[in-house]
């Protein structure tokens, strides 16, 4: 039995070069999360380009070049347990970058604690996350919205245009979507809205009809769906060949990518999402705007890859404040952290987490549109959701 | 007479079989904290296949009751472990013991309801027993539906221990495959895999042995679903009673070979350690591999590796033992080759 250096690890760049510290994740590029992994991807990668073309980071008083190796996951939380493993046990990474979603970024959290190997996430909802450790987490870190702010900004973002109130909820059995549709349905009463319609279906349900037909007959205008992207697409072709036309949409999760309108084309005209808000005053926001418009065009990919670049931005800042590949050294660092990234003026509570105000987006063309918080950027809603209509 | 000749000889091979994992294990048991940390890692994860797909040749390659509820019993024996840990605070031990018996009372529901079934009506039973469950997680609040549990890290082993754990749990689960395969219960559910009704006719109980295979089949392979958990630290359904279980194992034990002693074994370091970790950075190809390889062996080797390997050595040996044949006489070799003999003429 083979059982010395046998296992393969990728590398982003193929570099093998002596003096090197490297990151490592364990990413979705295939499988059902598969339009998030290469967006991360990207944000990771353009800050490891952006240190390395600096010199790299300073470990022990000299400069080293950084290496980011990328495994993929194939969206499955077992494999990511097992690919951080690897990427720790075997290709000494000093730090680890986490992947999308609670169900993912969980296993990745869970072996940076038991390894000592800090972790910096982000795009996963902290709640969910902060869930997923019932003693607090040690050494993962994570940046997003919390689901109860993401929440607090869907309704009044619904009361930009006139409906009867009603929602339908379309939710999947995941973690987030369990979680996130009891909250919306605990706090739309409080809103003056009135859930009359919640369906609830597994992850790869293809026909939903039968929900559809449900929530057209209880009346509902606003409807609010949160799933993963390839069953979205299902739905929403099924709401329009039924001629299911709410007012307001909203699909979390689903329709942040680019990869919702690709796949929908006019279809996906009006939907609506939350993600995190762009700084645009940022210089290093708009380095990644220049850089990443031509390839996802005006969409919040490009947030997310001002995300992930944060988060791996975070960390290397952590790794240059120790000086040091030490796990405890850097963690310390991490916790220390207080400057501005691309997402925000960063400074972690005493729960690991930064909690980044959610905004809207809605899709109006091949862009994605801020609908709320207002900026100079933001435009307006358009109602009711034409793609539908 | 000859019965008590088959039964020493039996007896011979279970003893044989016995030593072969006995020198396995004080080898690893010697050498594995020299292999470094991420080997161990590896080799745990692989020693708990072992385990699994060991359990489940009990009941689908002995017993030939072909179940895919594999994903229930890991997920039954990963949730129990990680409940007993968080709430008992018993030592690691007990709560792996626990989900031994977990997997094994599920195993036996499972089993008390599916064998009025046969055949595929059988599979497809348990392949909804095995979706039942994961659905059932998915909404049970005790144990954290969707979100899942974790144990406090706090609590989980070093990868040291858990190694030896692993060891511990593989050794006992292919000890217990050893002795059924060679024992008379191995025998009668074996008449009950090749003709459940002559075997029924002959005064044996398919029902109680089916049963008894499946309840063993469960317990281990709850325990290797404890010894996941532990390596994992926190578990939620949609990992832990993933189908993609049933699936590895099933073809663990097909590749190696199934009904064979050590068929599990080989299958398991040939799926985990030569496909899915060499090809770690390219998962979805791996999965095709697996795959390709299954009906490569069903195709070519219907016994898997270790059944082909042993007929390829049968076959050696008799050609070897076979004294050569005398040359014909000019009679014979006109009945043979009667053209040829003809034309010479």
């Amino acid at each position: 039995m083979c059982l010395t250096g046998c296992a393969a690890g990728g590398s982003s760049d193929g570099s093998t070069s002596g003096d090197v510290v490297k990151l490592g994740a364990s990413l979705p590029l295939t499988g059902s999360l598969a339009s998030f992994g290469p967006v991360f991807q990207d944000g990771y990668q353009a800050a490891v380009d952006e240190v390395n073309k600096a010199g790299g980071v300073t470990v022990d008083g000299k400069k080293e070049q950084v290496q980011l190796v990328v495994l993929d996951s194939t969206s499955d939380a077992n494999t990511v347990a097992d690919q951080t493993r690897t990427l720790v046990l075997q290709d000494g990474v000093a730090g680890l970058l986490g992947s999308v979603s609670p169900a993912l970024t969980i296993p990745a959290s869970n072996t940076a604690d038991l390894e000592k190997v800090p972790l910096v996430s982000t795009l996963t909802p902290v709640g969910a996350w902060k869930a997923g450790n019932a003693n607090g987490w040690q050494y993962a870190w994570d940046l997003f919205f919390d689901e109860a702010a993401q929440i607090q900004d869907l309704f009044p973002t619904a009361d930009l245009t006139p409906t009867n109130k009603k929602v339908a909820l379309f939710t999947d059995t995941e973690e987030d979507g369990i979680a996130q549709g009891a909250l919306m349905e605990k706090e739309a009463p409080a809103a003056g809205y009135d859930v009359v319609y919640r369906a609830q279906f597994p992850v790869g349900t293809t026909d939903f009809s039968e929900y559809v037909n449900a929530a057209k007959a209880a009346g509902a205008d606003v409807v609010i769906a949160q799933m993963i992207p390839p069953d979205s697409f299902a739905l929403w072709k099924q709401m329009k060949a039924l001629a299911f036309a709410p007012k307001v949409a909203f699909c979390e999760k689903c329709a942040s990518q680019a990869a919702f309108q690709k796949q929908l084309g006019p279809l996906a005209e009006g939907t609506s999402t939350s993600l995190i808000a762009s700084d645009p005053s940022s210089p290093e926001q708009q380095a990644l705007t220049t850089r990443f418009s031509p390839k996802y065009g005006q969409t919040t990919d490009l947030n997310s890859v001002m995300a992930a670049y944060s988060a791996a931005k975070i960390l290397l800042d952590a790794i240059n404040t120790a000086g040091s590949t030490d796990g405890a050294k850097i963690n310390d660092a991490i916790s220390k952290t207080d400057s501005q990234y691309p997402i925000g003026t960063v400074k972690f509570d005493s729960t690991h987490a930064y909690a980044v105000p959610p905004a809207t987006f809605q899709w109006q063309g091949d862009k994605q549109i801020q609908i709320s918080p207002k900026s100079p950027t933001s435009g307006t809603l358009q109602a009711p959701v034409s793609g539908l209509q | 007479m000859k019965t008590a000749l088959l039964s020493s000889g039996r007896r011979a091979s279970a003893v044989r079989s016995l030593i072969l994992l006995a020198v396995l294990l004080v080898f690893l048991a010697a050498f594995g904290p020299a292999i470094g940390r991420y080997q161990m890692s590896l080799v745990t994860t692989l020693l708990a296949y072992v385990a699994a797909a060991t359990a489940w040749n009990i009941i689908g390659g002995i017993g030939g009751q072909f179940s895919l509820a594999s994903s229930a019993f890991i997920g039954v024996g990963s949730y129990v472990t990680i409940m007993m840990l968080r709430g008992t605070g018993l030592p690691l031990w007990s709560c792996l013991a626990t989900a031994a018996v977990g997997g094994a009372l599920f195993a036996a529901l499972t089993g008390v309801v599916l064998f009025r079934l046969r055949g595929f009506y059988f599979t497809i039973g348990t392949l909804a027993v095995a979706l039942a469950a994961l659905t059932w997680m998915t909404t049970f609040a005790f144990t954290g539906a969707t979100t899942g549990i974790s144990a406090p890290l706090a609590l989980i082993p070093s990868g040291a221990a858990l190694y030896q754990m692993a060891l511990v749990v593989a050794g006992v689960a292919t000890a217990v495959g050893i002795v059924v395969f060679y024992s008379p219960f191995g025998l009668r559910l074996m008449a009950v895999r090749d003709d459940e009704d002559v075997a029924d006719s002959l005064g044996i109980s398919p029902f109680r042995s089916k049963m008894v295979a499946m309840t063993l089949s469960g317990a281990f392979i709850g325990l290797a679903g404890g010894v996941f958990a532990l390596q994992k630290a926190s578990i939620e359904p949609f990992s832990a009673f993933s189908l993609d279980w049933s699936i590895t194992i099933v073809v663990m034990v097909v590749v190696g070979g199934i009904g064979t002693v050590w068929g599990p074994t080989i299958g398991a370091i040939v799926i985990y350690y030569g496909i899915t970790v060499q090809l770690q950075s390219v998962p979805a190809v791996s999965s095709v591999i697996s795959g390709i390889l299954m009906i490569l062996v069903i195709k070519f080797l219907p016994h898997g590796i270790v059944g082909g390997a042993h007929n390829a050595f049968a076959s050696l040996t008799r050609r070897r033992n076979t004294p050569p044949k005398p040359p014909l006489t000019p009679r014979e070799n006109e009945l043979v080759h009667p053209q040829t003999s003809g034309l010479e003429a």
